[in-house]
């Protein structure tokens, strides 16, 4: 941590004082003038405490200020891969289905941690391999042993 | 002594033993799956227990629930996602061992702990189980509440970058715990017109979320990046075998493993609170009063030592309210309540002299059942690690996904918990990334429904004493008394350990000069 700004790095005072009030904020537009007493009691009391700790941070971010690099720059094309690959994965879930959605989604990925894999057709069936079997397996624990019960996929009933 | 020998005889039986074998295996694979949680597999388990004989049943019940809570270490450790809510102190030095490569040596002392604390759990469950169960049951709702402010305080030691950036994380995690309906009045609060929300926001999905997206995340800006090579021939650093630098970790500082567990078996006593509390609790006050506080959550074993020790010991502590008094004060307990009721067996105290022999032989089980766990843990750990280690990381990383979802999904089959889960993953990043632990966030996420109810709860019942003063509850009966105490003494602990060091290195210094 650095409390001098250095190119390249953030305030994460200032940082964290936004997202204090956008969370409060959030919350604050959620209360319901119909809630009973007893269950307005506590958030009315913890929703001020959070726009408080907000100006604590945005006070210590112009007096003590704490510069990191920034996140969005660690972020590369893989990592932004595997964010939009987890997204669509995990909103396609309910649509595709278990077994389909989660079988696409390790073949992006690890054809994208090893792009070479594209020209080799060996690979992209080593990969294919990998994914249907680790999604098998996690099947047969969860649906057929444990009984829990998986999506099937709304596209296919 | 004669009933318990009588006890050993009956759970010590070829048949016995290897369905405590089968529920052992099972409740290690169960504890290790992120989102499979020890109430899911004691659930699971149960029918299949309804055919055995009550001491059968019940041996291989306790035995599961064990291996369940043990086996959350091994994600914690090579994962960093917690298997179970109670490991979740375990990922803070367990993960950066195993990073370190010293992933082996993480488990031996994971196992070791759990076991030792499995141990103290049981003689404190055999000794104490009636006087600590009537303690208990003199909590009321401004004692909950002071528990949770107990627990709060001990943000700072899980904040170490930044305090006020912990108190605002525990904050925000207090404010999502009460997304869903209100523990006391019943309105839905914070759902924003999502129905899936109305149950509130799962905490095992949000565990995943903040746990283990962030690491998978940081892994995948280089996939080439693997876990450091294990140490040739298994060994430490310091040229000691892993396993006996894990026995040497519990057992060179007993101070912390029976503290640990002393904590893992009261707080597991408390109907209501539980491992995800007690490890937490555990690792902070280890931190707390560790001559090197700086090197925990860099891969201090020590730390895997707290929460390990204290998670089992709350397994036998959840036994004492239910058996002695018929309270179940858990989930994996009410389910262990039925059990117990479908083998005809009532919980309460007559259970321990009408059918003392089944009681005790429950009893005598989790000895059994912490013994096991060591030689299991001692059998399969090191080749976990390894078969974890040997996988390249553009491999693990779909693989952990893949666990992370299904995790998340199981819970309650809602594939809102799925996004959830994600999308909290996303912003847990982000707020490591601005120096917010997310420990803290947790911790506020767990004692939220406590904290409040506990607060409404006492505020109702001090308007029946005093409708002018209703608050006055809160500082006026004896053990709200003592948490006060022990609430102000942990948060001003950081002040009077500096006053301390301050102390110490002026006498050093006059003693130098002289």
């Amino acid at each position: 941590m650095k409390s001098k700004r250095q190119p390249g790095t953030v305030n994460t005072d200032f940082w964290g004082a936004g997202l204090m009030f956008f969370f409060a904020i959030g919350f604050w537009s959620q209360m319901d003038p119909d809630f009973t007493r007893y269950g307005a009691y506590f958030p009315n009391r913890l929703i001020p405490c959070l726009f408080i700790l907000g100006a604590l941070l945005l006070i210590k971010g112009f007096v003590k200020p704490a510069y990191l690099p920034s996140f969005w720059k660690a972020m590369n094309a893989t990592m932004i891969f595997t964010i939009v690959t987890g997204v669509v994965w995990v909103f396609t879930l309910e649509w595709l289905g278990f077994a389909l959605s989660s079988t696409l989604a390790i073949l992006a990925l690890l054809i994208r941690f090893r792009r070479e894999s594209l020209k080799q057709p060996a690979q992209l069936a080593k990969y294919l391999a990998i994914a249907l079997g680790e999604v098998g397996f996690i099947y047969l624990v969860f649906e057929k042993w444990l009984y829990v019960p998986l999506p099937v996929g709304s596209l296919w009933s | 002594m004669d009933v318990l020998f009588s006890a050993a005889g009956e759970v010590l039986t070829l048949q016995n033993l290897l369905f405590m074998s089968i529920a052992m295996v099972l409740g290690i694979i169960a504890g290790a799956l992120p989102g499979f949680s020890a109430t899911m597999a004691i659930a699971v388990m149960v029918p299949f227990t309804f055919t055995m004989s009550p001491v059968s049943g019940l041996v291989t019940i306790g035995a599961l629930y064990c291996a369940a809570i043990y086996g959350g270490c091994f994600s914690a450790i090579l994962l960093n996602t917690p298997g179970t809510p109670s490991s979740i102190g375990t990922t803070f030095d367990g993960y950066p061992m195993a990073r370190q490569g010293r992933g082996e040596e993480a488990i031996y002392t994971a196992t070791f702990a759990s076991g030792f604390g499995g141990f103290f759990g049981t003689f404190m469950l055999i000794l104490f189980a009636l006087p600590l169960a009537r303690v208990a049951l003199r909590f009321g709702p401004p004692e909950y509440f002071w528990v949770s402010i107990f627990g709060l305080t001990i943000i700072a030691s899980l904040s170490p970058q930044s305090l006020l950036k912990g108190i605002a994380g525990g904050f925000l995690g207090l404010m999502i715990s009460m997304i869903g309906i209100a523990p006391v009045g019943g309105d839905v609060r914070f759902d924003l017109g999502v129905v899936d929300f109305q149950g509130g926001v799962e905490l095992i999905s949000i565990l995943i979320g903040f746990f283990c997206i962030p690491e998978i995340l940081r892994l995948a800006t280089n996939p080439e990046d693997n876990y450091e090579e294990v140490k040739p021939e298994g060994h430490t650093d310091t040229g000691i075998h892993p396993m006996k630098q894990g026995w040497l970790n519990v057992i060179r500082n007993m101070g912390n493993t029976v503290r640990s567990s002393i904590i893992g078996a009261f707080v597991g006593i408390l109907p209501g609170a539980g491992g995800n509390i007690a490890n937490l609790v555990a690792y902070s006050e280890t931190k707390r009063v560790a001559k090197d506080p700086e090197t925990f959550g860099k891969g201090n074993p020590q730390g895997i030592v707290a929460t390990e020790s204290s998670n089992n010991a709350v397994v036998e502590g959840a036994m004492v309210p239910l058996l002695a008094l018929g309270v179940p004060g858990s989930p994996p307990a009410a389910i262990i309540y039925g059990a117990l009721l479908l083998q005809g067996l009532a919980p309460g105290p007559e259970l321990f002299t009408t059918r003392g022999d089944i009681t005790y032989a429950f009893l005598f089980s989790f000895i059994v059942s912490n013994v096991m766990i060591v030689v299991f843990g001692l059998l399969v750990g090191k080749w976990i690690y390894k078969a974890v280690v040997l996988v390249p990381t553009r491999v693990l990383i779909p693989s952990i996904l893949l666990l992370t979802v299904v995790g998340s999904f199981a819970i309650r089959n809602n594939s809102m918990d799925v996004i959830v889960m994600f999308l909290g993953g996303i912003v847990g990043y982000v707020m490591r990334e601005l120096e917010f632990d997310p420990g803290p966030v947790v911790l506020g996420l767990i004692l939220g429904p406590i904290a409040e109810k506990g607060f409404v709860q006492g505020l109702i019942m001090g308007n029946g004493v005093s409708a002018d003063m209703p608050w006055l509850i809160f500082f006026t009966r004896p053990l709200s008394i003592v948490l006060i105490v022990l609430s102000v003494l942990s948060a001003a602990w950081p002040l009077i350990r500096a006053a301390y060091d301050r102390h110490r290195a002026a006498r050093a210094a006059e003693g130098g000069a002289s």
